[in-house]
């Protein structure tokens, strides 16, 4: 169980992650964390500035001017690709529909990645100082979808394709993707060890 | 045109799916990193298909580049494509014409 999950006595997952790999990957999550967590800020520059100056922006107008007939803005997917793979749109031929249901559900997903990658890394930090890291069932789910959106993240941003050793081959030794593609691969070996612990 | 008279109809008991009237499907797409055991997963715990079936899913997205893999009303398949999303997996939703 060093670095990697295995089935323990109990059936749960367990794992025990050296200083340097809890380290790396708390601090993953909480980059996670930084990019995902919705912004109240986001928000606030939409609008009219003039009314957000005068402290009018919010206000209910729609008693004023006989009910909302302006429609509200469309939500499209985020224009950075890591953000447009973990926040996808859900309708591909319906940009007011996906607009729709991203208006409804954006918030409440990315919360929920935030918690997935708030859990890891707080129990990263509770393990301390043996590592030594049993999961529950909700731990379960915590884990699977963060380090799953970890390597959604790096691989989008690194671009790599199907076949990970050719992407490795045709880079050069000084690349700087070379970092992240390892940390890619290890974040992909640590979900498989996961998963394979809870298969029956 | 016939008028239909109320019967009660008992569930078949068999793991085939009953498409029912609402054709809407929750379509997985095929991507370069989502891991096969992990799809897998997604399909046998989220939906609680048997591996065997599940694997057939996730051997579809992988080889065909996308899998119908639920059918319903629009919001349940809303539901489906939301939780999807949950997981990590790139889904989206149609009507299956």
């Amino acid at each position: 169980m060093n670095g990697h999950f295995v089935r323990g006595s109990e059936g749960r997952p367990e794992i025990v992650l050296d200083d340097f790999h809890g380290q790396l990957l708390g601090e993953l999550c909480r980059g996670m964390v930084d990019l995902i967590e919705p912004r109240p800020a986001d928000d606030e520059d939409k609008g009219d500035p003039l009314a957000r100056e005068l402290g009018l922006d919010g206000l209910d107008w729609s008693g004023l001017d006989g009910g909302g007939d302006s429609a509200p803005e469309r939500m499209a997917v985020p224009d950075d690709p890591v953000l447009a793979r973990l926040l996808p749109d859900a309708y591909r031929d319906d940009p007011d529909a996906a607009s729709e249901f991203r208006r409804y559900t954006e918030n409440d997903l990315r919360l929920r990645k935030c918690d997935n990658a708030r859990t890891v890394r707080a129990d990263i930090a509770a393990s301390a100082p043996e590592g030594h890291i049993v999961l529950d069932d909700r731990r379960i789910q915590a884990w699977l979808g963060a380090l799953n959106d970890l390597r959604l993240a790096l691989g989008t941003d690194l671009g790599v394709g199907e076949d990970v050793d050719d992407f490795a081959d045709n880079l050069e030794p000084d690349d700087p993707r070379f970092t992240s593609l390892v940390i890619y691969r290890w974040l992909g070996a640590l979900l498989e060890s996961l998963v394979e612990s809870i298969s029956p | 045109m016939s008028v239909a008279t109320p019967i009660e109809v008992e569930k078949p008991e068999s793991d085939e799916e009953v498409l029912p009237d609402t054709p809407w499907v929750c379509v997985v797409w095929n991507d370069p990193i989502n891991l096969m055991s992990y799809v897998t997963y997604v399909f046998q715990s989220y939906f609680g298909y048997p591996k065997k079936k599940a694997e057939k899913l996730m051997l579809d997205v992988h080889n065909k580049g996308r899998a119908a893999v639920s059918s319903g009303s629009r919001e349940e398949m809303e539901r489906d494509v939301n939780a999807m999303h949950g997981f990590g997996l790139w889904a989206t939703l149609q009507h299956d014409k």
